[in-house]
């Protein structure tokens, strides 16, 4: 059993490790919004998403959140006429990543968003720890 | 030192209230996430007096018991998204800064009372 105080210090960070993910996630979507296959018909990159999960801690029992892992996103893929692509079909067509820019960039404002929360917790919680250490002092 | 006890045990309080609103933050983009409040104080201090005497150790410790986060109504959240989490962002945040508000207050009576006692010792 630890402290509530250090206990939201732990389940802070364990929502900034969870937001990062998800923007290293939405980095790789971004940087792969163009990536198609190299053979004729290939399928292209994928679009991944992050799962969230609450999870108990067992050494405080507060609930922390955790990345239960990513899951691919089924949406269809987009076809575009290229024919001198090495990826075209016998149409010409190529598959492109379903990868939607806008979808990418709002999903990354959110993590901002959520981060800066979790940020806030911290300092929020340091700054009370630290008003406790000084009522001590100046107790003494 | 009723007022000393009183101070410790709210700042108890604001810890776990404290804990409790770094979970939901935590957890705000969790689908089917229900926010969490801790029982407000002036439930906490009625039930005060009804613990377990512990004599030893080993004993079962239910010190505790009575800063446990309850599922908190559904109004005082101010939405519930699509994928079924209920924590606003807004509130949450609101919460964290009355809490280190509320601890500053609770530490500033401290510190006065405390000085105030020690006062009286030194005139005697």
């Amino acid at each position: 059993m630890i402290d509530p105080l250090t206990a939201s210090i732990r389940v802070a960070a364990s929502g900034l490790e969870a937001q990062s993910m998800r923007l290293r996630v939405v980095s790789e979507n971004l940087a792969n919004a163009e990536s198609a296959g190299r053979t004729p018909g290939a399928d292209p990159y994928r679009r991944k998403d992050v799962l969230f999960s609450a999870e108990v801690d067992r050494l405080s029992g507060a609930t922390l959140v955790a990345v239960a892992g990513t899951r691919n996103d089924p949406s269809t893929f987009r076809l575009e006429h290229r024919p001198g692509h090495p990826a075209a079909d016998a149409n010409g067509y190529v598959k492109l990543p379903n990868v939607n820019l806008i979808i990418e960039l709002a999903d990354m404002k959110q993590a901002n968003r959520s981060y800066e929360a979790n940020l806030q917790v911290v300092k929020q919680g340091r700054d009370m720890l630290q008003m406790t250490i000084d009522l001590l002092r100046s107790g003494a | 030192m009723l007022i000393f006890d009183l101070a410790s045990q709210h700042a108890h309080w604001l810890a776990a209230r404290q804990a409790t609103a770094a979970s939901n933050i935590a957890n705000v983009d969790t689908p089917g996430f229900r926010a969490m409040d801790v029982v407000p104080f002036e439930q906490v201090l009625d039930r005060t007096g009804f613990e377990l005497a512990s004599t030893n150790a080993a004993h079962m410790q239910f010190a505790d018991s009575r800063f446990q986060s309850t599922e908190m109504e559904r109004e005082t959240g101010w939405d519930v998204t699509y994928s079924g989490n209920s924590v606003t962002l807004e509130v949450e945040l609101m919460k964290v800064g009355e809490n280190g508000r509320m601890l500053a207050f609770d530490q500033g009576l401290t510190r006065m009372f405390h000085r105030m006692l020690l006062a009286s010792l030194k005139a005697a």
